[in-house]
Protein backbone atom coordinates (compact mmCIF):
# COMPACT_ATOMS: atom_id res chain seq x y z
CA UNK A 1 0.00 0.00 0.00
CA UNK A 2 1.60 3.12 -1.22
CA UNK A 3 1.65 6.12 1.63
CA UNK A 4 -0.39 9.01 0.83
CA UNK A 5 -0.29 12.40 2.50
CA UNK A 6 -3.32 12.90 4.59
CA UNK A 7 -3.78 16.17 6.37
CA UNK A 8 -6.50 16.54 8.55
CA UNK A 9 -8.84 19.96 8.30
CA UNK A 10 -9.66 20.90 11.38
CA UNK A 11 -12.05 23.95 11.71
CA UNK A 12 -11.77 25.72 14.74
CA UNK A 13 -14.26 28.09 16.03
CA UNK A 14 -13.95 31.52 15.53
CA UNK A 15 -12.23 33.18 18.62
CA UNK A 16 -14.89 35.90 20.27
CA UNK A 17 -12.87 38.63 22.43
CA UNK A 18 -14.90 40.91 24.54
CA UNK A 19 -13.82 44.26 24.17
CA UNK A 20 -13.63 45.97 28.16
CA UNK A 21 -12.72 48.92 29.60
CA UNK A 22 -13.41 51.38 32.90
CA UNK A 23 -15.21 54.17 32.77
CA UNK A 24 -15.21 56.27 35.94
CA UNK A 25 -18.07 58.80 37.29
CA UNK A 26 -17.13 62.10 38.28
CA UNK A 27 -18.64 63.22 41.36
CA UNK A 28 -18.90 66.83 41.96
CA UNK A 29 -20.03 65.99 45.22
CA UNK A 30 -16.83 64.65 45.31
CA UNK A 31 -14.74 67.00 43.99
CA UNK A 32 -13.67 64.13 41.94
CA UNK A 33 -11.52 65.38 39.10
CA UNK A 34 -8.01 64.54 37.32
CA UNK A 35 -4.63 67.42 37.11
CA UNK A 36 -1.88 66.85 34.51
CA UNK A 37 1.74 66.59 36.07
CA UNK A 38 2.98 68.42 32.83
CA UNK A 39 0.34 70.84 31.39
CA UNK A 40 -0.39 71.10 27.73
CA UNK A 41 0.77 73.79 26.41
CA UNK A 42 -0.04 74.77 22.42
CA UNK A 43 1.17 77.67 20.71
CA UNK A 44 0.37 76.50 17.14
CA UNK A 45 -1.71 74.23 15.14
CA UNK A 46 -3.38 71.49 17.62
CA UNK A 47 -5.61 68.59 17.91
CA UNK A 48 -7.10 67.33 21.42
CA UNK A 49 -9.49 64.38 21.39
CA UNK A 50 -11.91 63.51 24.57
CA UNK A 51 -15.12 61.36 25.41
CA UNK A 52 -17.43 62.97 27.99
CA UNK A 53 -20.84 61.51 28.63
CA UNK A 54 -23.33 63.64 31.23
CA UNK A 55 -26.92 64.24 32.04
CA UNK A 56 -26.30 67.74 33.80
CA UNK A 57 -26.58 70.59 31.12
CA UNK A 58 -28.15 73.24 33.01
CA UNK A 59 -24.39 74.73 34.44
CA UNK A 60 -21.46 75.19 33.02
CA UNK A 61 -18.82 71.76 33.68
CA UNK A 62 -15.25 71.88 32.07
CA UNK A 63 -14.00 68.90 30.20
CA UNK A 64 -10.55 69.98 30.10
CA UNK A 65 -8.96 73.68 31.21
CA UNK A 66 -6.83 75.66 33.63
CA UNK A 67 -7.63 74.41 37.51
CA UNK A 68 -6.51 78.29 38.40
CA UNK A 69 -7.85 80.26 35.20
CA UNK A 70 -10.36 80.90 33.18
CA UNK A 71 -8.57 81.83 30.14
CA UNK A 72 -8.37 78.26 28.44
CA UNK A 73 -10.95 75.68 28.52
CA UNK A 74 -13.29 73.23 26.21
CA UNK A 75 -16.61 72.75 28.64
CA UNK A 76 -20.27 72.46 28.36
CA UNK A 77 -22.62 75.68 28.58
CA UNK A 78 -26.30 75.23 28.53
CA UNK A 79 -26.12 72.16 26.95
CA UNK A 80 -24.22 73.04 24.69
CA UNK A 81 -19.80 72.59 23.68
CA UNK A 82 -18.14 76.30 24.10
CA UNK A 83 -13.75 76.96 24.15
CA UNK A 84 -12.11 79.65 25.78
CA UNK A 85 -8.45 79.38 23.83
CA UNK A 86 -6.03 82.11 25.31
CA UNK A 87 -9.31 84.33 26.59
CA UNK A 88 -11.10 84.45 23.36
CA UNK A 89 -14.39 82.64 23.39
CA UNK A 90 -15.84 80.90 20.99
CA UNK A 91 -19.25 79.22 20.06
CA UNK A 92 -20.25 75.98 17.92
CA UNK A 93 -23.68 75.44 17.27
CA UNK A 94 -23.60 71.77 18.24
CA UNK A 95 -26.45 69.92 18.99
CA UNK A 96 -27.12 69.36 22.82
CA UNK A 97 -24.90 67.13 24.50
CA UNK A 98 -26.20 66.01 28.11
CA UNK A 99 -27.99 63.19 27.26
CA UNK A 100 -26.36 60.35 28.95
CA UNK A 101 -24.54 59.27 25.95
CA UNK A 102 -20.93 58.73 25.25
CA UNK A 103 -19.97 61.83 23.06
CA UNK A 104 -16.46 61.79 21.19
CA UNK A 105 -14.59 65.21 20.11
CA UNK A 106 -11.70 66.87 19.22
CA UNK A 107 -10.87 70.60 19.67
CA UNK A 108 -8.80 71.64 17.05
CA UNK A 109 -6.79 74.79 15.13
CA UNK A 110 -5.60 75.16 11.73
CA UNK A 111 -3.60 78.33 11.77
CA UNK A 112 -6.61 81.02 13.34
CA UNK A 113 -9.05 78.86 12.47
CA UNK A 114 -10.90 76.92 15.48
CA UNK A 115 -12.75 73.68 14.65
CA UNK A 116 -14.73 71.30 17.12
CA UNK A 117 -15.51 67.87 15.73
CA UNK A 118 -18.25 66.30 17.58
CA UNK A 119 -19.35 62.97 16.88
CA UNK A 120 -17.62 62.95 13.72
CA UNK A 121 -19.16 65.93 12.48
CA UNK A 122 -17.12 69.09 12.08
CA UNK A 123 -18.58 72.63 13.26
CA UNK A 124 -16.70 75.51 12.59
CA UNK A 125 -16.82 78.63 15.17
CA UNK A 126 -20.11 80.24 14.80
CA UNK A 127 -18.79 83.61 13.79
CA UNK A 128 -15.41 82.57 12.42
CA UNK A 129 -13.78 84.46 15.09
CA UNK A 130 -9.97 84.14 15.14
CA UNK A 131 -8.34 82.07 17.71
CA UNK A 132 -4.63 83.66 18.27
CA UNK A 133 -2.38 82.43 21.36
CA UNK A 134 -1.61 79.68 23.46
CA UNK A 135 -3.63 77.31 24.18
CA UNK A 136 -2.57 75.56 27.99
CA UNK A 137 -4.29 73.04 29.74
CA UNK A 138 -3.67 71.31 33.18
CA UNK A 139 -6.43 69.57 34.45
CA UNK A 140 -9.76 68.02 33.41
CA UNK A 141 -13.20 68.04 34.77
CA UNK A 142 -12.64 71.44 37.04
CA UNK A 143 -11.24 74.68 36.04
CA UNK A 144 -10.98 77.68 38.14
CA UNK A 145 -14.78 79.50 38.99
CA UNK A 146 -16.57 76.65 37.46
CA UNK A 147 -18.30 73.50 38.80
CA UNK A 148 -16.64 70.08 38.48
CA UNK A 149 -17.38 68.06 36.17
CA UNK A 150 -20.66 65.31 36.44
CA UNK A 151 -20.26 62.54 34.40
CA UNK A 152 -17.81 60.41 32.83
CA UNK A 153 -14.71 61.88 31.37
CA UNK A 154 -12.61 59.04 29.08
CA UNK A 155 -9.98 58.93 26.50
CA UNK A 156 -8.19 62.64 26.61
CA UNK A 157 -5.20 63.84 24.49
CA UNK A 158 -4.11 60.14 24.59
CA UNK A 159 -4.53 59.37 28.30
CA UNK A 160 -7.55 56.74 28.56
CA UNK A 161 -8.83 57.58 32.01
CA UNK A 162 -9.42 54.18 33.19
CA UNK A 163 -7.66 53.20 35.91
CA UNK A 164 -9.32 50.08 38.08
CA UNK A 165 -7.12 51.21 40.69
CA UNK A 166 -4.05 53.59 41.28
CA UNK A 167 -4.25 57.31 40.68
CA UNK A 168 -1.36 58.08 37.94
CA UNK A 169 -2.35 57.30 34.81
CA UNK A 170 0.17 58.51 32.20
CA UNK A 171 -0.04 62.63 32.77
CA UNK A 172 -2.86 62.41 34.98
CA UNK A 173 -3.78 62.29 38.19
CA UNK A 174 -6.73 61.11 39.84
CA UNK A 175 -8.00 63.15 42.38
CA UNK A 176 -10.77 62.15 44.94
CA UNK A 177 -12.17 59.37 42.84
CA UNK A 178 -13.08 56.64 44.72
CA UNK A 179 -12.78 53.07 43.17
CA UNK A 180 -16.03 52.59 44.15
CA UNK A 181 -16.76 54.80 40.78
CA UNK A 182 -15.02 52.88 38.59
CA UNK A 183 -16.78 49.92 36.41
CA UNK A 184 -15.43 47.88 33.58
CA UNK A 185 -17.93 48.00 30.63
CA UNK A 186 -18.10 45.29 27.89
CA UNK A 187 -18.54 46.57 24.28
CA UNK A 188 -22.18 45.10 23.23
CA UNK A 189 -24.01 46.28 20.45
CA UNK A 190 -21.90 49.56 19.95
CA UNK A 191 -22.72 50.11 23.47
CA UNK A 192 -20.89 49.92 26.46
CA UNK A 193 -22.68 47.40 29.38
CA UNK A 194 -21.61 47.15 32.65
CA UNK A 195 -21.97 44.71 35.40
CA UNK A 196 -24.49 42.74 36.43
CA UNK A 197 -26.45 44.62 39.47
CA UNK A 198 -28.87 41.88 40.31
CA UNK A 199 -28.32 39.76 42.29
CA UNK A 200 -30.01 35.66 42.24
CA UNK A 201 -31.47 36.92 38.87
CA UNK A 202 -31.96 33.58 37.81
CA UNK A 203 -33.63 32.22 40.55
CA UNK A 204 -31.15 29.56 41.70
CA UNK A 205 -32.57 29.85 45.18
CA UNK A 206 -35.85 31.32 47.03
CA UNK A 207 -33.91 34.36 48.56
CA UNK A 208 -33.22 37.94 47.77
CA UNK A 209 -36.52 38.50 46.39
CA UNK A 210 -39.81 40.08 47.82
CA UNK A 211 -42.56 37.99 46.61
CA UNK A 212 -45.95 39.33 46.02
CA UNK A 213 -49.74 37.24 46.38
CA UNK A 214 -48.94 33.56 46.23
CA UNK A 215 -46.22 33.70 44.00
CA UNK A 216 -43.27 31.04 44.63
CA UNK A 217 -39.23 30.80 43.65
CA UNK A 218 -38.73 26.81 42.50
CA UNK A 219 -37.73 25.50 40.21
CA UNK A 220 -34.98 27.75 39.02
CA UNK A 221 -37.80 30.43 37.95
CA UNK A 222 -40.41 32.58 39.48
CA UNK A 223 -44.04 31.51 39.70
CA UNK A 224 -46.00 34.29 40.09
CA UNK A 225 -49.70 33.61 40.89
CA UNK A 226 -52.78 35.62 43.09
CA UNK A 227 -50.73 38.78 42.14
CA UNK A 228 -53.22 41.50 41.96
CA UNK A 229 -54.02 43.76 38.94
CA UNK A 230 -52.22 46.83 38.40
CA UNK A 231 -49.46 45.64 41.42
CA UNK A 232 -46.03 43.87 42.23
CA UNK A 233 -45.35 40.68 40.51
CA UNK A 234 -41.81 40.94 42.14
CA UNK A 235 -39.32 43.46 43.20
CA UNK A 236 -35.67 44.17 45.45
CA UNK A 237 -35.74 47.48 47.68
CA UNK A 238 -32.01 48.24 46.88
CA UNK A 239 -30.46 51.38 45.93
CA UNK A 240 -27.97 50.24 43.24
CA UNK A 241 -28.93 52.40 40.34
CA UNK A 242 -28.33 56.14 40.72
CA UNK A 243 -30.72 58.62 39.68
CA UNK A 244 -30.34 60.45 36.33
CA UNK A 245 -27.72 57.14 34.55
CA UNK A 246 -29.15 54.42 32.33
CA UNK A 247 -29.89 50.64 32.55
CA UNK A 248 -30.80 48.16 30.78
CA UNK A 249 -33.05 45.84 32.63
CA UNK A 250 -33.54 42.31 30.99
CA UNK A 251 -35.97 39.32 32.21
CA UNK A 252 -37.91 36.55 30.37
CA UNK A 253 -41.08 35.64 30.69
CA UNK A 254 -40.74 31.78 30.28
CA UNK A 255 -44.62 30.80 30.86
CA UNK A 256 -48.03 32.90 30.78
CA UNK A 257 -50.89 31.76 31.41
CA UNK A 258 -53.16 34.59 32.45
CA UNK A 259 -51.94 36.76 28.88
CA UNK A 260 -51.30 39.53 31.46
CA UNK A 261 -48.27 41.67 31.11
CA UNK A 262 -45.23 42.45 33.27
CA UNK A 263 -43.57 45.85 33.06
CA UNK A 264 -39.85 46.43 34.48
CA UNK A 265 -39.69 49.22 36.82
CA UNK A 266 -36.58 50.66 38.30
CA UNK A 267 -37.20 53.14 41.01
CA UNK A 268 -39.44 55.72 39.46
CA UNK A 269 -38.70 54.58 35.87
CA UNK A 270 -41.27 52.50 34.28
CA UNK A 271 -41.20 50.31 31.15
CA UNK A 272 -43.59 49.20 28.75
CA UNK A 273 -45.82 45.80 29.28
CA UNK A 274 -44.80 42.73 27.80
CA UNK A 275 -46.88 39.50 27.77
CA UNK A 276 -44.94 36.98 25.05
CA UNK A 277 -43.12 34.06 25.64
CA UNK A 278 -39.28 35.62 25.89
CA UNK A 279 -36.64 37.77 26.10
CA UNK A 280 -37.36 41.37 26.87
CA UNK A 281 -35.07 44.08 27.69
CA UNK A 282 -35.65 47.86 27.69
CA UNK A 283 -33.53 50.76 28.85
CA UNK A 284 -34.76 52.49 31.79
CA UNK A 285 -33.49 55.97 33.05
CA UNK A 286 -34.65 56.62 37.02
CA UNK A 287 -35.00 60.35 37.81
CA UNK A 288 -36.63 60.16 41.24
CA UNK A 289 -35.31 58.30 44.20
CA UNK A 290 -36.38 54.90 45.21
CA UNK A 291 -35.56 51.51 46.08
CA UNK A 292 -37.40 49.31 43.79
CA UNK A 293 -36.12 46.98 41.33
CA UNK A 294 -38.38 44.67 39.62
CA UNK A 295 -41.72 44.20 37.63
CA UNK A 296 -45.32 45.18 37.78
CA UNK A 297 -48.87 43.91 36.66
CA UNK A 298 -51.37 45.75 34.20
CA UNK A 299 -55.05 43.79 33.71
CA UNK A 300 -55.56 40.62 34.04
CA UNK A 301 -52.48 40.38 36.49
CA UNK A 302 -50.04 38.28 35.56
CA UNK A 303 -49.64 34.43 36.05
CA UNK A 304 -46.79 32.83 35.05
CA UNK A 305 -43.14 32.22 35.63
CA UNK A 306 -40.20 34.82 35.01
CA UNK A 307 -36.82 34.12 34.79
CA UNK A 308 -33.18 35.92 34.29
CA UNK A 309 -33.96 38.92 35.56
CA UNK A 310 -30.81 41.45 35.01
CA UNK A 311 -30.01 45.33 35.79
CA UNK A 312 -26.86 46.64 33.89
CA UNK A 313 -25.80 50.34 33.48
CA UNK A 314 -25.76 51.42 30.02
CA UNK A 315 -23.54 53.97 28.56
CA UNK A 316 -24.60 54.74 25.08
CA UNK A 317 -22.07 55.69 22.39
CA UNK A 318 -23.78 58.69 20.25
CA UNK A 319 -23.61 58.27 16.63
CA UNK B 1 -21.49 53.72 47.30
CA UNK B 2 -21.85 55.64 50.76
CA UNK B 3 -20.28 59.08 51.80
CA UNK B 4 -17.91 59.57 54.20
CA UNK B 5 -17.22 62.53 56.54
CA UNK B 6 -15.20 63.52 58.87
CA UNK B 7 -14.16 66.62 60.94
CA UNK B 8 -10.76 68.16 59.92
CA UNK B 9 -9.69 67.48 62.93
CA UNK B 10 -10.00 64.45 63.43
CA UNK B 11 -9.56 62.60 60.14
CA UNK B 12 -7.63 59.38 60.07
CA UNK B 13 -3.98 59.76 58.52
CA UNK B 14 -4.98 56.89 56.54
CA UNK B 15 -7.89 58.50 54.77
CA UNK B 16 -5.70 61.75 54.12
CA UNK B 17 -3.04 59.62 52.73
CA UNK B 18 -5.03 57.78 50.06
CA UNK B 19 -7.33 61.25 49.45
CA UNK B 20 -4.80 64.12 50.40
CA UNK B 21 -6.85 66.63 48.89
CA UNK B 22 -10.53 65.71 50.20
CA UNK B 23 -13.73 67.75 49.31
CA UNK B 24 -14.10 70.57 51.95
CA UNK B 25 -17.42 71.89 53.37
CA UNK B 26 -18.62 73.42 56.02
CA UNK B 27 -16.39 76.79 56.13
CA UNK B 28 -13.48 74.60 56.32
CA UNK B 29 -15.08 72.15 59.41
CA UNK B 30 -15.47 69.24 57.47
CA UNK B 31 -13.84 66.57 54.78
CA UNK B 32 -15.91 64.27 52.24
CA UNK B 33 -14.63 60.96 51.18
CA UNK B 34 -15.86 58.52 48.63
CA UNK B 35 -14.84 55.98 50.88
CA UNK B 36 -14.97 55.13 55.11
CA UNK B 37 -11.89 54.21 57.04
CA UNK B 38 -12.82 50.32 56.80
CA UNK B 39 -12.20 50.64 52.76
CA UNK B 40 -8.68 51.72 53.03
CA UNK B 41 -7.93 49.85 56.16
CA UNK B 42 -8.61 47.60 58.66
CA UNK B 43 -9.02 49.52 61.24
CA UNK B 44 -12.66 50.56 62.80
CA UNK B 45 -13.57 54.22 63.39
CA UNK B 46 -14.06 54.90 67.01
CA UNK B 47 -17.40 55.96 66.54
CA UNK B 48 -19.91 55.70 63.79
CA UNK B 49 -22.76 58.01 63.06
CA UNK B 50 -24.72 55.92 60.49
CA UNK B 51 -27.34 58.57 58.84
CA UNK B 52 -27.76 56.24 55.77
CA UNK B 53 -29.36 53.58 57.07
CA UNK B 54 -31.64 56.08 58.64
CA UNK B 55 -34.90 56.75 57.02
CA UNK B 56 -35.22 60.93 57.49
CA UNK B 57 -37.34 63.07 55.42
CA UNK B 58 -35.59 65.90 54.12
CA UNK B 59 -36.67 68.08 56.93
CA UNK B 60 -35.51 65.76 59.65
CA UNK B 61 -32.02 65.41 57.41
CA UNK B 62 -31.63 69.25 57.38
CA UNK B 63 -32.53 69.71 60.89
CA UNK B 64 -29.55 66.11 62.00
CA UNK B 65 -26.97 67.87 60.10
CA UNK B 66 -27.69 70.93 62.26
CA UNK B 67 -27.12 69.30 64.57
CA UNK B 68 -24.48 67.14 64.24
CA UNK B 69 -22.46 70.32 62.84
CA UNK B 70 -22.61 71.91 66.57
CA UNK B 71 -21.00 68.75 68.12
CA UNK B 72 -18.10 67.94 66.21
CA UNK B 73 -16.27 64.58 67.27
CA UNK B 74 -14.46 62.14 66.31
CA UNK B 75 -17.35 60.25 64.55
CA UNK B 76 -17.46 59.41 61.05
CA UNK B 77 -20.36 59.87 59.68
CA UNK B 78 -21.78 58.18 56.91
CA UNK B 79 -24.68 59.41 54.12
CA UNK B 80 -25.99 57.63 51.54
CA UNK B 81 -25.81 58.97 48.06
CA UNK B 82 -28.62 60.51 47.81
CA UNK B 83 -28.62 62.11 51.04
CA UNK B 84 -25.03 63.60 50.22
CA UNK B 85 -26.16 64.94 46.31
CA UNK B 86 -29.57 66.35 48.46
CA UNK B 87 -27.47 68.69 50.75
CA UNK B 88 -25.10 69.59 47.97
CA UNK B 89 -28.01 70.69 45.80
CA UNK B 90 -29.60 72.54 48.68
CA UNK B 91 -27.14 73.71 51.28
CA UNK B 92 -23.39 72.72 50.87
CA UNK B 93 -21.25 73.74 48.50
CA UNK B 94 -17.55 72.34 48.33
CA UNK B 95 -14.67 75.41 49.71
CA UNK B 96 -12.13 74.26 47.99
CA UNK B 97 -13.04 75.76 44.61
CA UNK B 98 -15.35 78.75 44.36
CA UNK B 99 -18.20 76.95 42.15
CA UNK B 100 -21.40 78.30 40.53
Amino acid sequence: MAWRSYKKRITLPPVVVAIQRYFIDLDPVLTSHYLLTTQISEAGNFSIPFEFSTVDGAGILTILGQSASVLNAVYIDADVIKATINGIALAFTTPTVADGKLHSGVISRSGTTPTLTLDSVVYPEDTLTASTGTFVIDAYGVSNSTNYFNGILANIDGIALGLATGNVEGNATYINIPESNREQYTLVDGDWLGGELVVNGDFATDSDWDKFGTSTISGGVYNASGISAFGNIVSRSVGDTELNKSYLFGYEIVSNISGGGCRPRLQNALGTFKAGIGVHSEILTPTSQGTFEGLTANSPAFEGAIDNISVKRLIEVAS
Amino acid sequence: MSYTVYAVEHVPAILLSKYPTPALYAEGKLYLFGESLKDVSDIEPVEVVDIESMTLTNDELDAYVDHLLTVLGPAEVRLSKAQGQYLYHTRFKPVNKETT
